[in-house]
């Protein structure tokens, strides 16, 4: 069994200043290899998209304090100094963001903003970098892409600049590509094509794939195994068959039903009751019992800690769940 | 009551464009004649660029409106003057998409309410007892009235929007895109929330929204655009289990489920279709807008614009080949 | 965007003659003119008379405007009551002398306010940030005739390192060609009237240009912060992009865009704010002559000079509008879908 490409322990991340610090996320730990698409689930709030940031530093700073370890090919990247951080940021880690619009950078070329990843790691020089820009620019399935190359985000549309945004993560071949909620702000007939496109850049380049996403839909749609965070923490881990047919914490089996729309009998749809709770909210015992059917009197004064289920999923890959009573019977 | 509440014969919404010597238009909305019967919950669905909030806007003339007829309870409300639109406008109502910017954010929410209260006519005395009522109609509690909308969360801020729409007691509501802004756990929660309302109060309501699948849970009648025009209308489990429109069928396809097989299957179709856009406002396409991407464009889908003519499912659909 | 250059010199001609028109009034409305002023002097009633004939002061308000206007689209000025000089020549010798000014205040004030700027945005909330903000404060807060007077004093009576007043040594022979003294050092190969020159625009450029560099300086730091902290930064530092190439390249660069407005706008209100350092310094530039004019009644010189600055200050606005649009991709295509 070869050692995962990434391996995250203990993963503690604390934002803001003074007394307005929370904490949002607690002791994280997964591992991630190459050729596997990891979907981290979670609502906002959940603290996914701080610890995807988290994994390539990008929210420390003042307002922003990691701790834990976070070993990518056996390197502990929270010990790295600012020289090797930068090398291994877009040639080790690359991420792509929700906001393609916002992500680019208004004022360059497309195809210039690509190349500049290239370039500034010294792979390339610009001609080089420009052309293989181009050439990323295909890989993504954009049509005409000497052209869009040339051209501005603005005059891109929605799925087109996605993709663009895909082609800038890959630019310098990385081993680990952290998507956070790639399909958003897309449309539904462009999702399932961005989808499909990270499906095959994962298995054509042998990466890995973190996606993160409160969408259900698109966890079924791609994703191998699943995480699921709440209230900063992990709540459940399991394969992605498995976690449909059978989850064991309370919170993805709400989350599931929630997700196929259907009214009721009451003609009602199905929602969980109130809302994930803020980080300066959460006291003792399980951060989800307020909202939980089926809490119980330990369950507000103990937090329960990750047990591994029995008996391993699909593929061996082990089933991990945060509570003190979880589900037994699979679901309908 | 007879007829529809509010109809639009060949209603149509052009943008001007800026730039260039000459003034050009884009047609916004092409002309589109839709009814919304009273009591019925009535879904829009579109992608971005379809056309649907426009259609929304101008069903309540927040829009001016080119050409054709948009009528409201018998009243052709197409060129209404100001002070006889004014006076109908508490009867029809709109929930705005972004709870962050559809509220003012320095008037506090029993503010917001009571100057609604007050512009229908409500005494003074009794302005502050019903703003507390709307309030707890939506699911908040009286203190609320003292704050402001930043102390508020996004589902929060929503509901108060929907309470100042209902201030004015209306007959219509049209809401768009009214939970697209919120959190996976709160959307479900203000969608009941519409639908409790709608039903205590016999509203006739026009959702508006992307999600296909959301619409055709909820609504009776759904009718789907594309590039400014209605490709088809139909009862919602008709438009889900037997699409008679090609755009139809590829939302349908395209709608990520919570079910690893089927949604395996979506990504699989996916790749192998290509990759195509919306077609041009400016240079529209002649005939069928949708034919650039259709599966089953002939010739005549490009010579000829498709009306929407009814069809053997039993709603109306804008196309050469319909499906089965 | 040629439609957009065409449209806004089209409206040039309507706003200076709004601007004409408004002097034009605003002058009548003082009291006393000219012919008061100086026709006191004499006791003989009829050279009055006569001297407000020559004026066409005798005329009614509505036939004096209507003389106005017509010379004025002959792009006559008229002649100065005062001097007797025509108008266009004063202007001639007196506005490249206004527009050195301006420049060189301009120069001062954007170095100095970019460079506290970009320092403080750089290093936002240190000591280092919170001294330049105060800094920043105490230089916008000061009148310009107050500071021009303590810099005076301080560096002409008692440091002596530079002079006070006017713009060349009185000693120093000129015969102005264009007026702009470093073209006509060229012309005339006369390098030594670079020096003295110098010397005498540098206390009234740091006037006006530290005074106004405190504005710019936090509009500048806002920028850089507020650009640091978008999304695309974000993807910079992704990239791997190094933390300088970052901030020149990125940062500094789109936040160019707004801090270039602010600019164009600051060099408009500099030739009038000019004014007063004209004043102060006895700098012999066209707002100084304005102000004399005013002073003295002298209608078309104060027309003339007023008419002048008021059509620099929409060229100049035009000016920097257009390449506000030219440098903003968003802009320069019409925008996207």
């Amino acid at each position: 069994m070869t050692t995962p490409l990434l391996q995250v322990r203990g993963l503690t991340a604390r934002l803001g200043t003074g007394a307005a610090q929370v904490t949002a996320v607690s002791d994280l730990g997964f591992d991630v290899g190459r050729g596997e698409i990891l979907a981290i689930v979670g609502e906002s709030g959940s603290g996914k998209t701080t610890a995807a940031m988290a994994l390539s530093r990008l929210n420390e700073g003042p307002g922003g304090q990691l701790s834990g370890q976070v070993l990518f090919d056996g390197v502990d990247v929270l010990s790295l100094n600012r020289r090797a951080l930068r090398t291994l940021r877009g040639q080790g880690i690359a991420m792509v963001f929700q906001d393609a619009r916002a992500a680019l950078n208004p004022c360059e070329r497309v195809g210039d903003q690509i190349a500049e990843a290239m370039v500034v790691h010294g792979a390339r020089r610009w001609t080089q970098a420009r052309r293989q820009a181009v050439a990323l620019l295909a890989e993504v399935g954009l049509p005409e892409p000497e052209r869009r190359a040339t051209l501005f985000p603005h005059e891109l549309s929605g799925g087109q600049m996605q993709r663009a945004m895909i082609a800038l993560g890959l630019a310098c071949d990385p081993g680990l590509l952290i998507a956070d909620e790639p399909t958003t702000a897309l449309d539904v007939t462009v999702q399932a094509q961005v989808l499909a496109l990270l499906k095959s850049v994962v298995a054509r380049r042998n990466m890995a794939l973190i996606l993160i996403t409160h969408d259900l839909g698109v966890v079924a749609s791609i994703a191998d195994r699943v995480l699921v965070m709440y209230a900063g923490r992990i709540v459940e881990e399991a394969e992605v068959g498995r976690f449909f047919a059978a989850p064991r914490h309370p919170y993805s089996r709400d989350m599931i039903r929630a997700a196929s729309i259907a009214l009721d009998a009451s003609g009602r749809l199905a929602t969980i009751p109130g809302r994930p709770p803020r980080p300066q909210d959460i006291g003792d015992g399980c951060a989800y019992a307020p909202r939980c059917a089926q809490r119980q009197a330990d369950c507000t004064t103990l937090r329960p800690a990750l047990t591994v289920h029995p008996t391993a999923g699909d593929a061996g890959l082990p089933h991990r769940f945060a509570c003190l009573h979880p589900i037994a019977e699979a679901l309908s | 009551m007879t007829g529809p509440l509010l109809s639009l014969h060949d209603a149509t919404v052009r943008y001007a464009v800026p730039g260039g010597w000459r003034a050009r238009s884009i047609a916004a909305l092409a002309p589109t004649t839709l009814d919304v019967h009273q009591g019925e919950l009535l879904a829009i669905v579109g992608e971005s660029g379809s056309g649907k909030s426009t259609l929304g806007r101008a069903m309540l003339r927040l829009l001016p409106v080119a050409g054709g007829k948009v009528t409201f309870d018998g009243t052709d409300i197409t060129g209404l003057g100001r002070a006889a639109l004014s006076a109908l406008r508490p009867r029809m109502q709109m929930i705005f998409q972004d709870p962050y910017s559809s509220l003012n954010p320095n008037k506090t929410v029993g503010r917001a309410l009571t100057e609604v209260l007050a512009h229908v006519g409500v005494p003074r005395a009794e302005r502050r007892e019903r703003a507390e009522t709307l309030l707890a109609q939506v699911g908040l509690d009286a203190q609320a009235c003292a704050r402001l909308p930043r102390a508020f969360s996004g589902g929060q801020r929503q509901r108060i929007a929907i309470a100042r729409a209902l201030a004015t007691d209306p007959d219509l509501i049209v809401a768009d895109e009214p939970v697209s802004a919120l959190d996976v756990s709160v959307q479900a929660q203000v969608v009941n929330l519409l639908l409790d309302l709608k039903a205590q109060r016999g509203l006739t309501m026009v959702f508006i929204s992307h999600d296909l699948g959301l619409v055709t849970a909820i609504a009776q009648r759904v009718c789907v655009m594309y590039f400014g025009r209605i490709v088809e209308i139909g009862l919602a489990d008709k438009i889900a289990a037997r699409p008679a429109h090609p755009y139809t069928a590829m939302l349908n396809d395209s709608v990520p489920q919570p079910d690893v097989v089927a949604a395996r299957a979506t990504v699989a179709a996916a790749s192998r279709a290509g990759v195509a856009d919306l077609p041009s406002l400016l240079n529209p396409p002649t005939g069928c807008a949708f034919r650039s991407r259709c599966p089953q464009a002939t010739g005549i889908c490009a010579q000829q614009e498709p009306g929407l003519v009814p069809h053997a499912g039993g709603g109306l659909v804008a196309c050469h080949h319909p499906l089965a | 965007m040629t439609q957009e250059i065409v449209k806004r010199l089209l409206f040039l001609p309507v706003t200076v003659f709004f601007v004409a028109t408004l002097v034009f009034l605003a002058l009548r409305a003082l009291p006393g003119s000219s012919a008061e002023l100086l026709g006191s002097q004499f006791s003989t009633a009829g050279l009055k008379e006569q001297l407000i004939a020559d004026l066409g002061l005798d005329k009614s308000i509505w036939q004096q405007y209507g003389i106005f206007i017509r010379e004025l689209l002959n792009f006559d000025l008229g002649r100065s009551f005062m001097t007797g000089k025509d108008i266009s020549t004063m202007v001639a010798e007196t506005l490249p002398i206004t527009i050195e000014l301006a420049v060189a205040s301009l120069i001062v004030m954007t170095i100095t306010g970019i460079g506290m700027g970009v320092l403080a945005g750089a290093f936002p909330g240190s000591a280092a940030d919170g001294l330049l903000r105060t800094l920043a404060v105490l230089l916008f807060s000061l009148p310009w005739f107050w500071f021009g007077i303590v810099l005076i004093i301080v560096f002409s009576l008692w440091l002596g390192w530079l002079p006070a007043f006017g713009r060349l040594p009185p000693t120093l022979e000129y015969q102005a060609v264009t007026n702009f003294v470093l073209i006509d050092a060229v012309i005339l190969g006369r390098p030594d009237l670079i020096g003295p020159w110098l010397l005498h625009i540098t206390l009234p450029a740091l006037t006006v240009g530290l005074t106004t560099s405190g504005a710019l300086m936090r509009l500048v730091r806002v920028g850089v912060i507020e650009t640091g902290q978008t999304d695309y930064i974000r993807t910079a530092r992704m990239k791997g992009v190094p933390a300088g190439r970052v901030f020149f390249r990125h940062i500094l660069r789109n936040a160019a865009l707004g801090i270039l407005t602010v600019i164009g706008v600051q060099f408009g209100a500099m030739l009038g704010g000019s004014v007063i350092a004209e004043v102060v310094f006895g700098y012999p530039g066209i707002g100084r002559m304005t102000v004399d004019a005013v002073l003295t009644r002298d209608y078309a010189a104060a027309q003339g000079g007023a008419i002048v600055i008021a059509t620099l200050y929409v060229l100049i606005n035009l000016v920097t509008d257009l390449s506000y649009r030219w440098a903003d991709p968003r802009l320069r295509r019409g925008g996207g879908q």
